[in-house]
C-alpha cells in the first residue's frame, strides 16, 4: 500500500469532473464544427 | 503474410504475455489473482480499463462502421465521460469502503443474497455470450483472409488467453494489458499514417475530408429527436450515459480493473484518463475508416471486401457485375480526379459534377448489392455484409512486410486483452458469489485460488465452445452494445435503488429487478422499433419504477397486517 506525502495537495475533485464536462462540450463542439465545414 | 510479419505477429503477441507471467510470478496470493494485489498505480488501471474495452470488434469493425455509413457511431461514446464522473464520484468510494471483491457482494450487503444473486446473473449471462464473440470475431475475419481454419484459429486464440488468465489472474491480466494497450495504439497510429500516405498526391488532407463529407461520411453530430434512428447526440448523451454508467460501474469485467488500484485516487485518475481519451481514440479509429473510404475512392477495392466470398459466385453471374462495377468506379476516379483539381484551383465543384458523382455512386453500390444477392442466392448461409473486413484488407494490401505482422498482433492483442478480463471476470464473480455465499463459505485462500482457476478454465472452454458455433451479425460491434443494452438497464437499476433510494428493500428490489428484464426483453423481440441503447435507460427506469411500487405495496401490507394484529 502506497503512503500518500502529506504535503500533496487534496485533488478537487468536482473541479477534475468539471474541466472532463467542459472537454466533453469542446469534443461536441469541435466535431460539429468538422460537420458542418466538409458539407 | 512473410516470414518476417509470422515472426513480428508472435514475437509480439507471446512477447508481452510471457513478459505479464514474468513479472507476476511470485504474485499468487488470494489477493493478487482475484483482486490484483490492491496496489496497481493509475496508469496500468487506466490503460488496462481502456483495453478491457477496446476489444478486437473495436478495431475491425469500427473502421468498417464508418466505411460504410460516416461518423456518426462517435456519439454512442459521448455519455462515456458523463458515466465515469458518476462512477468516480459515487460507485469508488462505496466499493472500496465495503472493501468488496465484486460489484455483487455490495447488493447483497444492501439488499439480500436473491438480489446480488440476480445482479450476479444477469452479469454472467450477458458477459457470457460477449466472451464467445470477443473471441469469434477476430477469428472470422482473420481466418477469412489470411485463408487460415477458422476451427483452429479460435481455438488458439482462445487457448492461449486461458493460459495466462488462469496461471495469472488479475495482476498478470492487468499488466499484460498495459502492454498489450500500448502495442495496439502505436500500430493504429502506424496505420492511419499509412491510409494517409496512400492517398493519391492530388488529394490533401483537406481533400480527403471535402470529399469524404461529399459522401455523407463526416455527419458526425446528428440533432434529431426521432427514437427510432440509432445514433444521435441524444441516444448517445441519454442512452449512451446509461450504457456506460452499467459497464463500468456494475460490470465485474471494468470493476474488477480498478478494484485492483491500490487506493481510490489512483482507481478514479485511471477512469479520469478514460473520460479524457476515450473519444478522441474512438473518433481516430472511426475517421480512420473514413479516410479508408477515400483511399478506396482511387483505388479500386474488390466487389466485397470478404474475399473469401467472391468465389462462391458463379463466373457467368460474377463476371458481368464485376465488369460493370469496374467501368463506374473508373468513370467516378476521374470525375473525381477534375473535381479534386478544381478545388485545388480554387474552383467551386459544380451541381452537376456532384449529381454525376451521386449517380456513379448508386451504380456501383447498385452492382456491389447485385453480386451480394448473388452471393447468398449461391449460398444461404453467407453473409451479405464486407465492413468488417475493409481494415484487414487494406493492411494486408498496402502495408509493408512486418508491419502487416504489427497489425495482425494489435488485433490478437485486442481480443486477448478483453476476453482476459471477461474470463477474469466471469471465474471472480462465480467464485465469490456463488460457490463461496452458496456452496463453501469456509474454505482456504488457497482452495478460493484454485477454484477461481478452475472456474476462468470452465468459462474459457464455453466462451470457446460458444464461439465455435457463433454467425456474423450484421456488425460485430452493434452485436455486442445490443446484447450489453439488453441486461446492463435491469442491473444498474439495482445499483442506482442501493445507493439512493434507502426506501427499497430486497424482496421489492428484486421483484423490480426480474419484471424489467422480462420487459425489456419482450420489447427488444417485438416488433416495436426503438434505438437498442434506449433499452439503458428503460430497463433501468423500469426495475426502479416498479420496485418502488411493489415497496409501497409491502409496505402497506405489512401495517395493514400489524393492525389487524392489535
Amino acid at each position: 500500500m502506497t503512503h500518500k506525502n502529506p504535503t500533496e495537495p487534496p485533488i478537487r475533485w468536482n473541479r477534475v469532473y468539471a474541466g472532463i464536462l467542459v472537454w466533453l462540450t469542446v469534443m461536441i463542439a469541435l466535431m460539429r464544427w468538422l460537420m458542418q465545414s466538409y458539407s | 503474410m512473410t516470414a518476417a510479419d509470422w515472426l513480428v505477429m508472435l514475437a509480439t503477441v507471446i512477447g508481452i504475455v510471457a513478459y505479464g507471467l514474468w513479472t507476476t510470478r511470485r504474485h499468487h496470493s488470494g489477493s493478487d489473482f482475484i483482486r490484483g494485489g490492491n496496489d496497481l498505480k493509475w496508469g496500468t488501471i487506466g490503460l488496462s480499463v481502456m483495453a478491457t474495452q477496446a476489444s478486437a470488434v473495436t478495431f475491425l469493425s469500427t473502421p468498417g462502421q464508418s466505411y460504410e455509413q460516416g461518423m456518426a457511431f462517435v456519439q454512442n461514446y459521448l455519455g462515456l465521460p458523463i458515466a465515469l464522473i458518476l462512477v468516480s464520484a459515487v460507485f469508488i468510494p462505496i466499493f472500496f469502503r465495503l472493501k468488496v471483491v465484486t460489484a455483487y457482494e455490495y447488493l447483497g450487503q444492501r439488499f439480500d443474497q436473491k438480489t446480488r444473486l440476480l445482479g450476479a446473473i444477469l452479469f454472467l449471462l450477458q458477459r457470457g455470450l460477449s466472451a464467445g464473440i470477443t473471441i469469434y470475431a477476430p477469428a472470422i475475419i482473420v481466418a477469412s483472409i489470411l485463408h487460415w481454419p477458422l476451427a483452429p484459429t479460435i481455438i488458439l486464440t482462445g487457448f492461449f488467453v486461458i493460459l495466462y488468465t488462469v496461471t495469472g489472474g488479475t495482476r498478470t491480466v492487468s499488466l499484460t494489458q498495459k502492454y498489450q494497450m500500448l502495442t495496439i495504439l502505436a500500430g493504429m497510429t502506424i496505420a492511419f499514417a499509412y491510409v494517409v500516405k496512400g492517398l493519391p498526391d492530388f488529394v490533401t488532407f483537406d481533400d480527403a475530408l471535402y470529399l469524404a463529407g461529399m459522401n455523407q461520411r463526416l455527419d458526425t453530430v446528428n440533432f434529431s429527436v426521432d427514437p427510432g434512428e440509432r445514433y444521435t447526440i441524444w441516444t448517445g448523451l441519454i442512452g449512451g450515459t446509461f450504457l456506460a454508467l452499467s459497464y463500468f460501474g456494475t460490470d465485474q469485467s471494468q470493476v474488477q480493473r480498478y478494484l485492483a488500484a491500490n487506493n481510490t485516487t489512483s482507481s478514479r485518475i485511471g477512469l479520469m484518463f478514460n473520460a479524457v481519451l476515450k473519444i478522441p481514440m474512438q473518433f481516430g479509429i472511426l475517421l480512420l475508416g473514413v479516410l479508408l473510404f477515400v483511399f478506396y475512392l482511387f483505388h479500386q477495392p474488390p466487389i466485397t471486401f470478404n474475399r473469401g466470398s467472391i468465389e462462391q459466385v458463379p463466373q457467368e453471374i460474377r463476371a458481368p457485375l464485376e465488369a460493370r462495377y469496374t467501368e463506374a468506379f473508373e468513370q467516378r476516379q476521374a470525375v473525381l480526379r477534375t473535381a479534386v483539381e478544381q478545388r485545388s484551383a480554387g474552383e467551386e465543384i459544380p451541381p452537376e459534377t456532384k449529381a454525376q458523382i451521386q449517380q456513379l455512386n448508386d451504380e456501383i453500390a447498385e452492382q456491389k448489392s447485385a453480386f451480394k444477392s448473388a452471393l447468398v442466392a449461391a449460398n444461404p448461409k453467407a453473409s451479405k455484409q464486407d465492413a468488417d473486413y475493409v481494415f484487414l484488407s487494406f493492411v494486408l494490401e498496402n502495408l509493408p512486410s512486418g508491419l502487416v505482422g504489427l497489425l495482425i498482433a494489435v488485433i490478437f492483442l485486442a481480443a486477448m486483452s478483453s476476453t482476459a478480463s471477461e474470463l477474469n471476470a466471469l471465474a471472480s464473480t462465480t467464485m465469490v458469489d456463488i460457490y463461496k455465499t452458496l456452496i463453501h463459505r469456509t474454505g482456504s485462500e488457497k482452495h478460493y485460488v484454485w477454484i477461481t482457476r478452475i472456474f476462468t478454465l470452465g468459462w474459457g472452454i464455453l466462451a470457446v465452445g460458444f464461439a465455435m458455433t457463433l454467425k456474423l451479425f450484421e456488425n460485430l460491434i452493434e452485436a455486442i452494445n445490443i446484447i450489453g443494452s439488453l441486461f446492463y438497464g435491469t442491473v444498474l437499476g439495482l445499483f442506482l435503488i442501493a445507493f439512493f433510494i434507502k426506501k427499497i428493500q430486497g424482496h421489492a428490489a428484486f421483484f423490480g429487478g426480474v419484471c424489467a428484464e422480462i420487459m425489456v426483453l419482450g420489447l427488444y423481440f417485438s416488433p416495436i422499433d426503438i434505438g437498442y441503447l434506449w433499452f439503458n435507460l428503460l430497463g433501468c427506469a423500469l426495475t426502479m419504477v416498479i420496485a418502488y411500487l411493489a415497496q409501497i405495496l409491502l409496505d402497506s401490507r405489512r401495517s395493514a397486517s400489524s393492525l389487524s394484529q392489535t
